[in-house]
């Protein structure tokens, strides 16, 4: 019986380490929108290092945003509590949130029809990505909340 | 005895997601509205992937709304503490708040009549849900209190 109990909780262990790894730090992932010829929760990675446009570059391809037409940058987050840990493997999770990133990115396409995609960021990516993205669109990234700002800019 | 203990909570567990989950996270409910086509508490799946309408997609069929029929876009929450699971299974569920995520939908009908639709959304399709039909109806999503503002933009 003992080994029984031990071995449930090393699954339950194992089956939490994915729960709160989440995204990789340095990348991003498409959560879905408007744009087609991208699945939702494709992983890949964001650039801002092109002169002309904002890059996701997945396995698949490469959806290009030129900044002209960027016209709304949003960013929010979520946070919750680790409670399918706590309860599973130990309260002390309860202490720790577990925190998504996530950016809206407002455009016109070639067709001059406003478009949006909602992307995930990793928690190492948000801050570069969101302060090239406002320098290179001339856009404000709109906050969602006071706490977002803070961990988006420090301030 | 002890057996019998020991897989009553293990079902327990495994239930519990079911238990707080409720609608699953990628699904959509139609509440209610003056939609008369749709039953109330069906549940489905919605896409604003479509470039013309929103659709929802029901065991009894499909449900679809113009976008540039739209009018209105309400988003509000109803949130609550886990008493069931606390009860249940832990007080630790007590740490946790069950919400639930409620899109109106404003339109016009082929009789230029006015109607609403009410949709509940799985929690990790609110964001996008929103974005999209924002972006394809060009209306602003108007948001029920400054806690459901940030849940949807965070969600």
């Amino acid at each position: 019986m003992k080994k029984c109990i031990s071995s449930l909780a090393v699954c339950f262990f194992v089956l939490g380490i994915p729960a709160w790894a989440g995204l990789g730090s340095h990348k991003a992932m498409y959560v879905g929108g408007t744009v087609s010829e991208l699945k939702e929760n494709t992983e890949g990675t964001v650039s801002t290092t092109d002169d002309h446009a904002f890059a996701f570059d997945h396995k698949g391809g490469k959806l290009a945003i030129p900044y002209q037409r960027v016209n709304s940058l949003e960013y929010g987050q979520k946070a919750g509590r680790r409670v399918g840990l706590g309860i599973a493997v130990s309260p002390l999770f309860l202490f720790s949130k577990k925190r998504r990133h996530y950016m809206t990115i407002g455009y016109l396409d070639d067709n001059q029809k406003q478009q949006a995609a909602v992307f995930e960021l990793g928690k190492d990516v948000i801050s570069p990505v969101l302060s090239s993205l406002e320098s290179k669109t001339g856009k404000k990234v709109e906050y969602q909340d006071d706490e977002s700002r803070k961990t988006a800019t420090g301030k | 005895m002890k057996r019998s203990i020991a897989a009553f909570f293990i079902v327990l567990f495994l239930m519990e997601p079911a238990l707080w989950a409720r609608l699953g996270s990628e699904k959509t409910m139609y509440v209610g509205g003056t939609v008369n086509s749709i039953k109330e508490g069906s549940e489905g799946t919605s896409s604003a992937k479509d470039e013309k309408n929103f659709v929802f997609k029901y065991e009894g069929g499909q449900f679809s709304i113009p976008y540039d029929r739209v009018n209105d876009l309400e988003y509000g929450q109803k949130a609550g503490r886990r008493l069931g699971l606390a009860i249940a299974i832990t007080w630790m569920a007590l740490f946790s708040k069950k919400r639930k995520h409620f899109l109106t939908v404003g339109f016009k009908d082929d009789n230029d009549k006015q109607q609403a639709a009410v949709f509940e959304l799985g929690k990790n399709i609110v964001r996008v849900t929103l974005a999209s039909l924002e972006a394809r109806t060009g209306k602003k999503i108007e948001f029920e209190d400054e806690e459901a503002r940030k849940s949807g933009r965070g969600n």
